[in-house]
Formats: structure tokens, sequence, C-alpha cells
């Protein structure tokens, strides 16, 4: 058997302290050669410890428990309110239709005729297409308003962190280092490549990382050594994303991107 | 609806009643959420503080009798508001190589509570992979780390002899261990260490 497969085994041993003479200085010698080996077993040994406690183990099941029912309890009733809200805006929409249809359908609308009587003056014939052109007016308004109220309600995903705000477009570079794309801002589809690209100067690696609104690390590229990086269509969520370049954990730029 | 005095949550807590807890999300979760949101979270952010803060309160509990200087609940409050101030001034400090942060998280430490806020997160993470792995995983593990021996799991899981029981104790434990690699915030860990 190789000693990469051999290699949970040995982890389990080394850290119950059952690997011993030949096998153990082997061990000992492998794991200064190897940084994941030393990673893999400095875990182990900290998942022993914390799964040990099996006390805090059981206190976090019920909590998740009691968390992913409220959850489910709080998405039923946010069913409701959206069938709720649903039938309101059914209903809205319907009386505005009514409303814009009488304001246009000549026959629909009641239209008071004075009485034509000897002698008095007749009502200047302009008065009709004022009326109309008002009525669309107010529809117009009416429109505006409502598309206003739809481009405020943008989901949490993309709402500014202001701290990340004034980082953008800021570098901190030596040599020379321009970000071609994505543009500042610029609107990815879900279905697209999320492709970023640079010029730099000499041919030295960066590492590019991406978090989302809240400061969260969501991927992380590795060291980079060409000029171009993509991400495969779907890997990201809506929503609005944040991402540095670093070069020698210096971050040399500093850049956002909408998924929609 | 039961209401439960403070002394009444601490016994619970203690024994880890589910209904003091479902009280303690209803009560207090609300709590960890305005702390959280206000300060640039989520409300998965929330989620996670309110857990840790039980978990913080529950050692507390355990470490010996709690005297409390004021109510439970501005104890609680205290305990996530130390535990979310901690995780952004680490993420931050992550984020922008320590020199961006000019607010340290003694400013926010109004009741002293002594946190060990990187512990708790990796508590959580590794518990909830765990939680995760398919449940004969989770019952080998748990009986390989209360020191059952490989016969004792074999015959409890029916197994056909010790070897097999040892072989499926390293692929459950590798699955674990390689699930938690691949999560990113446990990256973070390494990259603070």
């Amino acid at each position: 058997m190789s000693n990469r497969k051999k290699f949970p085994e040995l982890i389990d041993r080394f850290n119950n302290g059952k690997l011993t003479g030949e096998e153990l200085t082997a061990f000992l010698e492998m794991m200064k050669t190897n940084p994941r080996l030393r990673e893999e077993v400095r875990l182990d040994n900290e998942l022993n410890e914390i799964l040990a406690n099996v006390d805090i183990l059981e206190l976090r099941q019920k909590i998740l428990f009691i968390q992913k029912n409220q959850q489910k309890r709080k998405g039923s009733d946010f069913h409701y309110f959206l069938l709720a809200a649903s039938l309101l805006l059914l209903i809205g929409i319907e009386v505005f239709l009514i409303m814009n249809d009488t304001n246009h359908n000549p026959s629909n609308k009641t239209t008071l005729i004075p009485k034509h009587e000897p002698g008095s003056k007749q009502l200047p014939v302009n008065n009709k297409v004022e009326q109309t052109s008002i009525a669309t007016e107010t529809i117009n308004k009416e429109k505006k308003i409502i598309r206003r109220k739809t481009e405020v309600k943008l989901a949490a995903s993309f709402r500014r962190n202001p701290s990340f705000e004034k980082m953008i477009g800021s570098t901190r570079h030596a040599g020379y280092f321009r970000m071609d794309a994505p543009l500042i801002g610029y609107h990815f589809s879900e279905k697209a490549r999320i492709l970023f690209e640079w010029t730099q100067e000499g041919h030295v690696e960066i590492e590019l990382k991406i978090m989302d609104n809240t400061g969260i690390n969501i991927h992380e590229s590795g060291l980079l050594d060409k000029n171009k990086y993509s991400l495969s269509p779907g890997t990201l969520n809506r929503g609005l994303y944040y991402f540095k370049v670093l070069q020698n954990d210096e971050i040399i730029f500093f850049g956002k991107f909408i998924v929609e | 609806m039961i209401n439960f005095s403070d002394e009444a949550i601490l016994k619970g807590l203690k024994e880890k009643h589910a209904d003091s807890i479902h009280f303690l999300y209803r009560e207090y979760f609300p709590l960890a959420k305005s702390i959280v949101e206000k300060n640039s979270g989520s409300y998965e952010d929330a989620e996670d503080v309110f857990q840790d803060g039980i978990i913080v309160l529950y050692q507390k509990i355990l470490s010996g009798p709690l005297t409390l200087n004021c109510s439970l609940k501005t104890f609680f409050f205290s305990i996530c508001r130390n535990i979310w101030m901690q995780r952004l001034d680490r993420k931050w400090r992550l984020l922008y190589q320590d020199d961006l942060v000019s607010e340290s998280i003694e400013d926010y430490d109004a009741i002293p509570i002594e946190i060990n806020e990187e512990k708790l997160e990796k508590t959580r993470l590794y518990q909830l992979y765990f939680l995760s792995l398919p449940a004969d995983c989770q019952k080998i593990l748990k009986m390989f780390l209360s020191k059952a021996t490989l016969k004792e799991i074999s015959e409890c899981m029916g197994f056909k002899n010790v070897h097999y029981a040892k072989t499926r104790k390293y692929l459950c434990k590798n699955m674990l261990r390689k699930k938690i690699l691949k999560d990113p915030r446990y990256k973070m860990f390494l990259h603070y260490e």
C-alpha cells in the first residue's frame, strides 16, 4: 500500500500515540517535508478534541433543530405573505388598467355636455383634448411611481458594503498593473462566464480573492501566472461581489461586479 | 406562551431542555440579529452568533455557579456582541492585512466576558460537517471518540470483522477531514495562524 493510501491510518495512529519505532521516525520525516500532511495531522487532532465533547455536539444539534423549525415556519408565513401581496398587486393592476382604459376610451368616458341654450356661449372645441392630455400625464406619473418603487426593492445580496465601496479602484503597486476586466460594477448574467483580465509589468504571480457583500471570502484563485482567470457559469449566485487582487499578500487592486 | 425566569432558563439550558432553548431562540435571537445586522452582518451570521452565544452561556453554566450582576438578557447581549465584534475584527484584519482596522475589540467589551471567538467558529464548523456525515459514519466516529474498541464498534454496527470496522473508521474520518479542508472558512483559520 502506498504511503498516500496509508495516510488516514497513520494520521489516526500518530494522534492516538500508537505509532512507534521506525514507523514513527518515517512519519515524522514525512511531516517535515509535507505541509499538507502537517495540516491534516493538526486538523485530525483538533477534530478529536472538539468532537469528543459530546455535550456541546448534542446542544448544537438541538439549537440547529429549533433554528430549522423556525425557518420553516417563517417560510410558510412568508408564502402566505407572498400570496396576499400577489393578490393585492393583481387587484392594483386591475384597478389601474380599468382606470387607464376609462381615460383612453372616449366611449366609456362620462362627459357632461352642457345644454346649448340660446344666447349662451359655446364651450371651446379643444376642451376635450385638454382633458385627455391631463389624464395621460396622470397615468404616466403613476407609472413612474410604480417603476421607482420596484427599483428601490433590492435584495440584501445587492446591498453595498460601505467600507468596500471606499476601497474600490484603489491600487498600491510599485510596478504597472491595470485591471482590464471586469469594469468596476460590471453586470454579469447569471449564465455567463465571469472573466477577469489584467495587464501587468513583468511576469509576477498574483492572487484573486472574491468576497460577497458581507465581506465573506467566497472564492480564492490561488497563485496565477497568466493574465486571465475565469469562473464557470453558475459558480456565483445573483448578488453584488467585491474582489481584490493581491501580490505578495499586498492588495494591488480592489473592484466590484454584479451577477444578475 | 411559556415564560421562563432567568434562573429557570439557566437550569433548563444546563440540562439542554428543548423548551428552554426554544424560549431562548424566541426571546434572545432578535438581540443577536440586531447586533449583527447593524454591524454589516447577514441573517445567517446572526444565526451563527446566536448558536455560539448559547454555547458560551452553556459553558459558563457548566464551569461553575453563574453570578450575574445584570439580567440574563443583558449578559447574553454582551456575549453575542463580543463574539460578533471579535469575528468582524478577525475577518477585516484578514481582508486588509492589519492596516485598515482602527478600532480594537476592547472598545466593544462592555461586560468583560472571556471568549475565544476563533475556537467557537472552528467548533461550529467541525460540528456542522460532522453532522453532515452519513448517520453510520457519525455513529462509528462517536463510538471511536468515546474510546470504544474496534471489536465493540464492529459488534454494535453489525460488521463482519474488526478489520472492516477499522477501515470504515478511517474512511469516515478522512471524509470529514476532506470536507473541512475544502471549506474557505477553514482556509481563513490557516491564513490567520
